[in-house]
């Protein structure tokens, strides 16, 4: 480890309520990848906004290269080396791949002119080092989570960053994707460029990290090199308590059939799918990222059109062709995507969590009876654990983990006998993230039958009475969750996209 | 492409990707070619040179000005000022050039450098101050439009000769062979006039990286300032640009009709806006371009053209456009709306 190259010192933000970052102090040398855990409302993405110049602190001091900088806003921070890239993608939807990835520099011709053609080319050199193809002219509206994922990292990388601020950059990639990103992280540490990479993923942190900072609070907890840590220690000291049980034990599913997909069929996306959701069990939905899961899950609670097949509810077949005949036959949905499906950012945590209900709370009357509005919403913040400071405040100003609570939570209130959730616990910490699985068992435990659609391994086999695995938009595998392995799993999920020719598979 | 490459692209060629190509194409064109075969069936006056270019010169203010009204749009933001702008330019040329004629290329300079000023004051505003683009240009378009009352209460004065042949004037007839009768003109002033300023402006808009921030400031504002941008900046820009087309639409008004009249230009803020919103360009921002305003801009010419050919009476144009601005924004609604479900 070298001399410290960016230097954080005695770093205080305060927000109305609650002090973000207090006196945290953290220095980073050159070729140094730091890695920053801490649960979410830590303090991480604050901190990090403050040294990307997209907040400024209210007292503290920023050192580059031995020297003090000042600047306040992002185009200042970037002329100084200093870029990040965001969890929440800073991306324009209207754009295509190449105008995102090289916004801010992009290369010009005579007369102010875009020069169309170096920009796509330096856009495609970006995406090739991260071992991409991805067309630059398409819009970035049309792209999945992933490729969006992968844009945003492009865009950091051109710009030849001194200090790379990397926050949850793996968070919606795959196996393979993920390995590539790691790849580049090791080859930008031998540039001499500082790195500081966000992460719920152990795995990642004992991969690559040199040293580990965790916060707490808005605190700094500690510095270590990442060999002396191991992955218990660090969300011992991330919550400040050991995390025991970590996934709640499972129930015992009725084999009443709540819900059931047959012959379920999109273009391109969905093949022969044939599902069945029992009352009271947790159905994991696995599989590599976009095998069709995502899609499968919008259908189900009627979001997406789909080519042909039938729904029975009870045996019974029904129409889902809108959100409102799925909620209407007691389906609720938790989007992977909350910011743009799941929430209403800018009004109160209050509001989201009656939003689904109001119809019924209401018993028909114009009004919305606050009274009973608001002890309902208390009691479902109360049982959430949401952490708020007052009910009304915006869910903006919320950490990911909290938000997600709230979208969960505004479910709930209409108490559905379905539920079907998609990523539940992408990007939040592992506080939340055990509360979240507490709260999807309890629900099975009352009945209620649940599809989880989830990437991530250790979720899908600690949660899942049953375990479905689909690949190339069909199901390929079924197995029993309490008796699944991770090797079963990849196996199953990695048959088809490995192999070229389509081979049918039998589960 | 080797096996380690993550290929992301899958783009079958299809029936539906024709049917979306034919979706993503304005309803202002449909509605301009539908228009114009309506009004060339049943108008035999409609396809002679002098209608259309009658046509051309009753279009041009609203062309101008719609330049600038997408502009804004583009960065999310929208000018209600623009025709109290048009009306002060009115004024304030024709009371100028009525008591100093030679001094007439000066107040054309005046004028635009009124534009500046308005422009700046609402891109300081709504860019730096960051107010409600809708409220602040409403503030500023009522200040613009007492102080212009102010000047002229009554339509008056009047321009210079040579000013008015701006906006009549013809060049041409040019020899053709393909035309019938073996000429192609008059071709009018206003014509060129749109053709160069529509070229222009979506070169910038298109071609040049202020354009490519333009639209990257109004599809996602947070982003773009993450990125580099000087959003306020660009946005200072966007609203000097919108009150300089006003003033250009303003003296190309004040040539036509001789004079000043502080209340003339009061129908283009909503004209040019049911123009931005028929051409495709979105409320929210980031999505649009300048041809598909052009071509609102010729349907509305059109539709008001034959409604004068009938003697329909002019209450009922201001009913025709409102339905037609609402069923624009119901369009553009039904356009977005599959793409987010």
């Amino acid at each position: 480890m070298s001399e410290p190259f960016l230097e954080m010192r005695n770093i205080v933000k305060t927000y109305p309520g609650v002090r973000a970052v207090d006196n945290v102090t953290l220095s980073v040398g050159r070729g140094e990848i730091r890695a920053l855990v801490g649960e979410n409302g830590a303090g991480k993405s604050t901190l990090i906004k403050i040294l990307a110049g997209a907040e400024q602190a209210d007292a503290g001091e920023i050192w580059l290269g031995g020297q003090r900088v000042r600047y306040d806003s992002p185009v200042e921070a970037l002329r100084l080396g200093i870029g990040a890239i965001y969890q929440e993608f800073n991306l324009v939807p209207q754009l295509n791949v190449a105008q995102n990835i090289m916004l801010g520099q992009v290369p010009k011709k005579w007369g102010g002119q875009v020069d169309t053609e170096a920009m796509h080319r330096r856009a495609r050199e970006m995406l090739a080092r991260l071992n991409v193809s991805l067309d630059t002219r398409r819009l970035v509206a049309d792209l999945d989570v992933a490729q969006q994922q992968v844009v945003e990292i492009a865009k950091g990388l051109a710009r030849d960053l001194r200090v790379f601020i990397m926050d949850e950059p793996t968070a919606a990639l795959s196996a393979v994707e993920t390995e590539h990103l790691l790849d580049v992280v090791r080859a930008l540490k031998q540039q001499g460029v500082a790195i500081i990479y966000i992460t719920h993923r152990m795995r990642e942190i004992f991969q690559i990290a040199d040293s580990v900072t965790i916060l707490k609070d808005g605190r700094h907890v500690e510095t270590s090199p990442a060999r002396s840590l191991t992955s218990d220690a660090i969300v011992a000291k991330m919550i400040g308590r050991d995390l025991t049980d970590y996934y709640p034990p499972r129930g015992t599913p009725a084999s009443e059939v709540l819900f059931s997909v047959r012959d379920l069929n999109v273009a391109g996306k969905l093949f022969d799918i044939n599902l069945d959701v029992r009352r009271g069990e947790i159905l994991g939905i696995a599989g590599l990222e976009g095998q069709g899961q995502r899609e499968l899950a919008r259908i189900m609670f009627g979001a997406l059109p789909y080519d042909r097949g039938t729904f029975l509810r009870n045996g019974q077949p029904i129409r889902l062709s809108s959100p409102s005949d799925a909620i209407r036959a007691g389906i609720a949905y938790v989007s992977d995507d909350r910011k743009r499906d799941g929430l209403v950012l800018i009004r109160s945590a209050n509001e989201n969590i009656a939003l689904p209900s109001l119809s019924r709370r209401t018993n028909g009357k114009i009004l919305i009876d606050e009274k009973t509005e608001r002890s309902f919403v208390h009691h479902l913040i109360d049982r959430l654990a949401i952490k708020v400071t007052h009910r009304s405040q915006k869910v903006n100003n919320l950490s990911g983990g909290n938000q997600q609570k709230i979208v969960v939570g505004k479910w709930l209130g209409m108490e559905p006998q379905i539920l079907i959730v998609s990523e539940p616990t992408r990007g939040i910490d592992v506080g939340s993230k055990s509360e979240i699985h507490h709260i999807l068992r309890d629900l099975a435990n009352q009945g209620v039958g649940i599809v989880m659609v989830s990437s991530e391994l250790p979720e899908i086999l600690g949660m899942s009475d049953r375990i479905l695995v689909m690949a190339e938009g069909r199901i390929v595998a079924e197995m029993d969750g309490t008796t699944a392995t991770e090797e079963q799993l990849m196996a199953a999920a990695a048959i088809h996209s490995v192999s070229d020719t389509s081979v049918p598979v039998t589960s | 492409m080797s096996s380690s490459v993550t290929t992301l692209t899958q783009q079958p060629f299809s029936v539906r990707s024709v049917t979306r190509l034919l979706g993503r194409i304005g309803p202002a064109y449909y509605a301009l070619l539908i228009l114009l075969i309506v009004a060339a069936a049943s108008q035999e006056r409609f396809l002679t040179g002098p209608n259309l270019t009658n046509l051309i010169r009753n279009s041009t203010v609203l062309g101008i000005v719609t330049i600038g009204q997408i502009a804004t749009m583009l960065v999310a933001g929208i000018d209600l000022s623009v025709g109290s702008v048009i009306s002060l330019t009115t004024v304030i040329a024709a009371l100028q050039m009525e008591s100093h004629p030679e001094a007439t290329p000066g107040i054309v300079l005046l004028c635009l450098l009124i534009g500046l000023l308005i422009g700046a004051v609402n891109g300081f505003g709504i860019g730096y101050l960051r107010l409600n683009p809708l409220i602040f240009t409403l503030a500023s378009g009522t200040a613009i439009q007492g102080l212009t009352l102010h000047l002229l209460y009554s339509p008056g004065g009047s321009v210079t000769r040579e000013f008015r042949e701006l906006s009549r004037g013809a060049i041409g007839p040019f020899d053709c062979s393909f035309c019938p009768g073996g000429t192609l003109g008059p071709i009018p002033y206003a014509a060129i006039y749109l053709l160069v300023l529509y070229v222009v402006g979506t070169w910038v808009l298109k071609r040049t990286v202020f354009g490519l921030a333009v639209y990257a400031v109004g599809g996602n504002e947070a982003s773009a300032r993450l990125s580099g941008l000087r959003t306020e900046r660009i946005k200072l820009a966007v609203y000097i640009l919108s009150s300089i087309f006003a003033v250009l639409g303003g003296l190309f008004l004040a040539s036509r009709i001789g004079s000043g009249d502080p209340l003339v230009g009061d129908p283009y803020t909503l004209d040019s806006i049911t123009a931005g919103v028929l051409g495709g360009t979105s409320l929210f921002g980031g999505v649009g371009d300048l041809w598909g305003g052009l071509a609102a801009v010729l349907t509305l010419g059109v539709l008001s053209t034959m409604l004068n050919f009938n003697n329909v009476s002019p209450f009922y144009q201001f009913i025709i456009k409102g339905v037609i601005l609402i069923g624009a924004l119901a369009i553009g609604y039904l356009r977005t709306r599959r793409k987010t479900v």
